[in-house]
């Protein structure tokens, strides 16, 4: 079950609401653990195996760690396996199906169909592993409430894309959620707002652009090869934006405030500044994780970029199995490092000739995603620069009229002016926000409605 | 005050929920119209059942398709909406499907080698206004898809041209605005163009009083769509000057035989979809028509629901004519429900969309 379903938004979210809210708050985090494990099976009930799995080994393998704390040797072990076991899960059961432009149907040589995908495996295994390096690093020390690690390793909100969450974060909250009612009304209006980006924003962006690739790359203009670019870049982001704000959303209704995944990263002026501002959580766990879980040569700058290759890596595997997003992520560690490279240059360019050259960087290196296998994406690069296929033709202004007022409507999204806004309407003497909350809500509810009901009959994760 | 508004809310927003979802589960009755998921699961099955009973879809369907065209889009998911006409999107086919029905049509051919056998597919309205689409909306070109399957078939299977006769009209009322089948003026200039291949003269239009059976049709694409923007069809009925050829007709569905006095059903124009005015739609598995040309050969047509509406232009050439909906088939082989070796003329008459995605070819050979 999606977040962006009838079934999820009419159905799941009234019922477990009410049993959770009835539930007494110390009872709550049993009411998640149930939720998650529903959730899961609703999907596949195979995926249940490794849900239980993922939290089982986090719960003991947290007390092991812990209690080996004055043997090195043997918690390391100790983390060694409970990362493995979650790091094999992740790379197995994120998808049913591999054919050879994923990485594991490529080192099989053919194309390979495991009997199911997991649900949610690409976040709970994160949580699991990220729980037990806390201990492991001394940071924390492990619950011994199973109900509570499980409802954090299946933290139901987190559990369609994340955002990935670490345990400190919800731990207070966790032994009796609290339910207010200006809780319950922030996270209904945060989660409608994220429906809206997925079904009214994203899918469209993600129609137009099979529309717009339906012929092959080969025959298409320039100039729409660069407009169907930033349409994928909005879709890519829309998705994982509009998927946060429904986790986040749902959270808060739950009673956990979670920090933002997205901070504008539009609006960056560079490389560095892009990535640390998207998808932050996970980014931030293969920093804490990944890169600074080598600590000799901390200042050796061969082994730094090494590392944030690793990292990189990593981070494109979680997205996809596809060469494709090892790529894309490669990539972008690329010009990170680049940046870095050229800091003093770079330091002398005019800020907003800054800002260009990094959005027009982002923008190419959406052209790495565009494709399911390297031919397509090589001949999506050649179509955005052949200059022989300029047209100013008919097709162009086709999409760029479709497309307009979409992407006119991104670009709003994306930049600082909702957040401006606001706050300026929360400055105001008179409680605009407060008193048009409950028609906000419903004039999205309805909207939204509408694109379910028409849009999409199967609700789905686009990535 | 913030306090009461929040609890406004949070009301509001599960108040609507829960409604709706009582209103899902207890009071809504589910639509005849194939659920959207195919998924034989349980999950499959809950998912489009929520979806087929969801109250107020009309009303969602219309605020959806008012939003998109209102952002400039025209594309409403299968549905291209192109200045006042609604067309279904055609952009793949199962070229491995076809290739089985062109086969199980060249078995039965082989297995019937006295009768004349003829096959006419029938392109939709993308294929003919493909010019005006943008390219995804046509990515099939029906006209070399068509020609590519008369090829494949067995050359003693006569073609019959629908395509150019319908390009060359392409200005007049040949499809349905809101439908994706084709008027009576589109069977009609296909009719005019094929007759003679089939060994006839064609019957002039100045014979027929072109009556007007129903001025406010709102057709299939439109039920998908609801979007209103789309001015109404009219569904036109030819009567012959001097009078119907039709002496009675014979509808069998499952173990029932219905007659009727002719080929047009008035009933169908209270009913929902108002294109079964022709032969009652696609209701019955066996259909027979019969006339007052007792001298006539009798044909023998296997049907899509393109044949509906140029069976009434071919009644007065035929003594009687025989149709035969192999997707209303029960466990039954084509040759169980007619003597196939009885008629003179054989006809596939499919438009090419439906035949692309038809898998019932086989028992024309053969019990499912």
């Amino acid at each position: 079950m999606i977040f962006s379903s009838i079934l999820f938004l009419y159905f799941f979210l009234p019922v477990f609401m009410g049993i959770y809210g009835l539930a007494k708050p110390k009872h709550r985090a049993k009411a998640l653990a149930l939720g998650s494990c529903f959730f899961t099976a609703w999907e596949n009930p195979w995926g249940l195996i490794n849900l239980a799995v993922s939290g089982i080994c986090a719960y003991i393998g947290g007390i092991l760690i812990y209690n080996f704390r004055e043997n090195r040797r043997k918690s390391g072990a100790a983390m060694i396996i409970c990362a493995a076991v979650n790091a094999a899960m992740l790379v197995f059961f994120s998808y049913s199906g591999y054919d050879r432009t994923s990485l594991i149907g490529a080192a099989l040589g053919r194309d390979t169909v495991l009997p199911f995908s997991a649900f949610g495996v690409s976040v709970y295994t994160l949580h699991s592993i990220s729980y037990c390096a806390d201990i492991y690093r001394g940071s924390l020390e492990p619950d011994i409430k199973f109900s509570c690690v499980f409802s954090y390793t299946a933290f139901i909100p987190s559990m369609v894309c994340g955002p990935v969450v670490r345990y400190k974060e919800l731990s207070e909250s966790l032994k009796a959620p609290r339910i207010t009612s200006g809780k319950l009304s922030d996270g209904i209006l945060l989660f409608m707002f994220g429906l809206f980006e997925k079904t009214a924003v994203s899918d469209r962006l993600g129609f137009l652009w099979k529309d717009m690739t339906s012929a092959g790359a080969e025959s298409m203009q320039l100039e729409t090869a660069w407009l169907g670019l930033l349409i994928f870049g909005f879709w890519f982001y829309f998705e994982f934006l509009g998927f946060s704000h429904m986790a986040r959303g749902f959270a808060l209704m739950l009673g956990f405030e979670l920090k933002p995944n997205f901070k504008l990263p539009f609006t960056e002026k560079t490389i560095i500044g892009f990535a640390s501002s998207f998808n932050i959580s996970l980014n931030r766990w293969a920093k804490d994780y990944i890169y600074d879980s080598f600590t000799k040569n901390k200042d050796s700058r061969v082994i730094n970029s090494a590392k944030l290759l690793l990292c990189a890596a990593a981070v494109g595997l979680w997205y996809g199995t596809g060469v494709n997003f090892i790529l894309w992520s490669v990539f972008t560690a690329l010009l990170i490092l680049a940046e870095s490279g050229l800091k003093n240059i770079l330091s002398r360019i005019p800020s907003a000739v800054r800002f260009i050259m990094t959005q027009l960087s982002v923008l190419l290196s959406w052209s790495v995603l565009s494709g399911k296998d390297l031919h397509s994406t090589f001949g999506y690069i050649r179509a955005l620069f052949r200059l022989e296929a300029v047209s100013g033709g008919d097709t162009v202004w086709y999409w760029l009229k479709s497309s307009f007022v979409l992407i006119v409507l991104c670009m709003l999204l994306a930049s600082p002016l909702m957040k401006l806004l606001n706050s300026k309407l929360r400055d105001l003497k008179f409680d605009v926000i407060s008193f048009s909350k409950p028609m906000i809500i419903l004039a999205l509810l309805i909207l939204c409605t509408a694109f379910m009901v028409s849009g999409n009959g199967k609700a789905a994760f686009a990535f | 005050m913030k306090r009461i508004l929040d609890y406004i809310s949070v009301f509001l927003f599960f108040a609507f929920t829960v409604m709706f979802a009582v209103s899902t589960v207890f009071f809504q009755s589910s639509e005849s119209e194939k659920n959207i998921s195919e998924d034989r699961t349980l999950k499959g099955q809950i998912q489009g059942c929520v979806y087929s009973r969801f109250p107020l879809k009309s009303n969602f369907k219309a605020l959806y398709s008012s939003v998109l065209i209102g952002t400039g889009q025209n594309r409403l998911g299968k549905v291209y909406v192109d200045n006042d006409r609604l067309i279904e999107v055609f952009d793949r086919t199962d070229s491995e499907k076809i290739q089985k029905s062109v086969a199980a049509i060249n078995r039965f051919r082989e297995a019937h080698k006295d009768a004349s056998v003829y096959a006419m597919l029938v392109p939709t309205a993308s294929g003919i206004y493909k010019s005006q689409l943008p390219s995804f909306a046509s990515a099939v070109d029906q006209q070399k898809l068509i020609d590519d399957i008369y090829y494949r078939l067995d050359n003693s299977i006569l073609t019959l041209d629908a395509f150019n006769p319908l390009f060359s009209a392409r200005d007049d009322y040949i499809y349905f605005r809101t439908d994706s089948r084709w008027t009576s003026f589109g069977a009609y200039a296909v009719y005019r163009s094929v007759i003679s291949k089939l060994g006839f003269q064609p019957v002039d239009l100045s014979n027929y009083d072109i009556e007007y059976a129903d001025r406010s049709f709102y057709g299939n694409l439109y039920k998908k769509t609801f979007y209103g923007g789309v001015s109404a069809d009219t569904v036109n009925i030819f009567r012959n000057k001097r009078g119907s050829y039709v002496t009675g007709t014979e509808g069998y569905k499952d173990e029932q035989k219905v007659t009727s006095k002719s080929v047009y059903y008035d009933s169908a124009l209270q009913s929902d979809d108002k294109y079964g005015i022709f032969l009652n739609g696609d209701t019955y598995k066996k259909y027979t028509v019969s006339t007052s040309v007792s001298s006539g050969p009798e044909l023998l047509i296997i049907k899509g629901s393109y044949a509906n509406c140029m069976v009434p232009l071919l009644t007065p050439h035929y003594s009687s004519i025989t149709l035969v909906d192999l997707g209303k088939l029960d466990g039954e082989a084509l040759g169980d429900v007619v003597d196939i070796d009885g008629f003179d003329q054989i006809m596939f008459l499919y438009d090419i969309r439906q035949f692309c995605a038809y898998d019932k070819f086989d028992l024309l050979n053969e019990r499912g």
